[in-house]
């Protein structure tokens, strides 16, 4: 069997990657290799890579990630800090490049040198299983208390009619596939609807390079990731992390290509609606209706990319006012763009803003700090 | 006879590997997971409830409706067949189905079932 481990391991490595504090691009350029393969779920990975800084309160995401990878398991730390969960991981500065410790950690697991990682969290379910009679029988809506640990979903009035449906209330974790790094969201949803939604942490902070041609095509990118076009996504990802940058024919090209996919088509054309006022606080053009939309959005995308391959384009000025409060037009918070919306549209708005754009709407008014659900605080 | 057993064989032997190789790799089964595996991946966050959501059939009234004229349709094909050799006789009892059928109809009517929102 070691000779078959040793076959098996020369397929690209299946990792999940969980991006921190400025690490989006080295591990964008990682993606592109063809001796990795990024996983859209840890359930379908090996290595669980883990890169740049994190917060405190990201601890228990990181926590809950290592354990849903599933065995034989191992964690690549690449230019982190010391203040990891893990305990037995495999450390690597940011500046050396990953693939052959990668290479040389999945060849360990397959082949048995190296055991799989325990887990970190404790092996329970977030409650007992019990209702409210003396047997442990009985409960809410039928269910005989929380089946699993985890209670079944009530019916909430819904938006649109009136007609009552199960709400259910789940907090979209900061590292989740083609999502902001670091952004925290809790939302109920009937069905895919977005009932209430509430920022509980915001996304990591946009790096100096966050206007650059690299980053304006990954931005692209990802929104064809959204709308289902994954070999046009990884064609424009490719285009976006080559080494030598885009040039404005690559940008024009692209242009072409996308209408040609029919990706504007795809995209409603008043779906992440923002008034003139607000978008010109926030540096956004509008259309010839007078409002701003993910439309408008991604051709400015591609005009900034066009500008800035050309050498023409300068640093999109994008001053925080100081009187924001003040401003005539305020700045609208996350959360209310995405109440009423689909959950498939809710990902396309949240897609469609650029790094500092996001970073000031879920900044906006009211920012809960996150604290561990009551469940698992006894965990640590 | 012996091609039907030989097939049997080759039948139960890759049903046994099968069943075999499922033992070895240890997948597909589900009782060795643990808690955070059992859990949703939602990128590091958590649910409050289950993702087992009861949703309104609202295509009820459609469905009632539809099934009213299907039945109607189910008795009038084979009337249409023989209509012509039955005559009058055959036009008068449709007649009556449809008149009773229509009486169920204009109830739904008043109570709005035609009306779409």
């Amino acid at each position: 069997m070691s000779s078959l481990a040793r076959f098996a391991a020369q397929a690209p490595v299946p990792l999940y990657a969980v991006v921190g504090d400025g690490s989006f691009d080295p591990v964008a350029r990682l993606g592109v290799c063809e001796d990795v393969r990024f996983e859209l779920s840890p359930r379908h990975a090996s290595i669980l890579l883990v890169c740049g800084a994190f917060r405190v309160a990201d601890q228990m995401a990181l926590k809950q990630l290592h354990d849903q990878l599933p065995h034989p398991r191992a964690t690549f730390c690449w230019g982190c800090d010391s203040n990891l969960p893990m305990q037995h991981a495999e450390h690597l500065p940011i500046c050396e490049d990953p693939l052959p410790g990668l290479r040389a950690l999945y060849r360990a697991l397959l082949t048995g040198e190296r055991s799989s990682d325990a887990g970190l969290l404790p092996d329970q379910p977030p409650q007992p299983w019990e209702g409210r009679g003396d047997h442990g029988q009985g409960g809410e809506g039928m269910m005989g208390g929380a089946p699993y640990g985890r209670p079944m979903a009530m019916p909430d009035d819904d938006l649109r009619d009136g007609l009552q449906l199960d709400a259910c209330t789940i907090r979209m974790g900061p590292y989740f596939p083609c999502w902001p790094p670091g952004l925290v969201l809790e939302l109920t949803l009937q069905g895919d609807v977005v009932q209430q939604a509430q920022v509980l942490d915001a996304p990591y902070p946009p790096t100096e390079d966050a206007f650059s041609v690299t980053r304006r095509l990954g931005e692209v990118a990802r929104l064809l990731f959204l709308l289902q076009l994954v070999p046009q996504a990884e064609s424009v990802w490719r285009l976006a992390c080559k080494k030598n940058p885009a040039t404005p024919a690559d940008v024009a090209a692209l242009r072409r290509r996308l209408r040609r996919w029919g990706v504007f088509a795809a995209i409603a054309p008043t779906l992440g609606h923002l008034d003139a006022g607000t978008a010109e606080e926030m540096g956004l053009r509008c259309n010839g209706d007078g409002f701003s939309s993910i439309r408008t959005r991604l051709w400015q995308w591609l005009d900034e990319a066009e500008a800035t391959a050309s050498g023409s384009g300068g640093k999109p000025v994008l001053e925080h006012s100081q009187g924001a409060a003040a401003s005539p037009h305020p700045i609208p918070h996350l959360a209310d763009l995405l109440v009423g919306l689909e959950w498939h549209e809710a990902r396309l708005v949240i897609a469609s803003f650029d790094a500092m754009n996001l970073q000031r709407l879920a900044s906006t008014g009211r920012v809960d700090s996150r604290q561990a659900p009551a469940s698992e605080k006894g965990a640590d | 006879m012996s091609e039907l057993i030989n097939l049997s064989v080759a039948v139960f032997l890759v049903a046994g590997a099968t069943w075999a190789l499922t033992l070895y790799t240890g997948s597909g089964s589900s009782a060795h997971l643990t808690a955070p595996q059992k859990a949703p991946f939602l990128g590091g966050g958590s649910p409050d409830t289950h993702a087992w959501q009861r949703y309104h059939i609202r295509y009820y009234s459609m469905t009632l409706l539809f099934i009213a004229f299907e039945m109607e349709m189910m008795f009038m094909y084979p009337w249409a067949v023989v209509y012509v050799s039955e005559g009058v006789k055959a036009l008068a009892e449709m007649g009556m189905f449809l008149g009773i059928l229509s009486l169920g109809i204009l109830y739904g009517w008043r109570e709005g079932v035609f009306r779409w929102q």
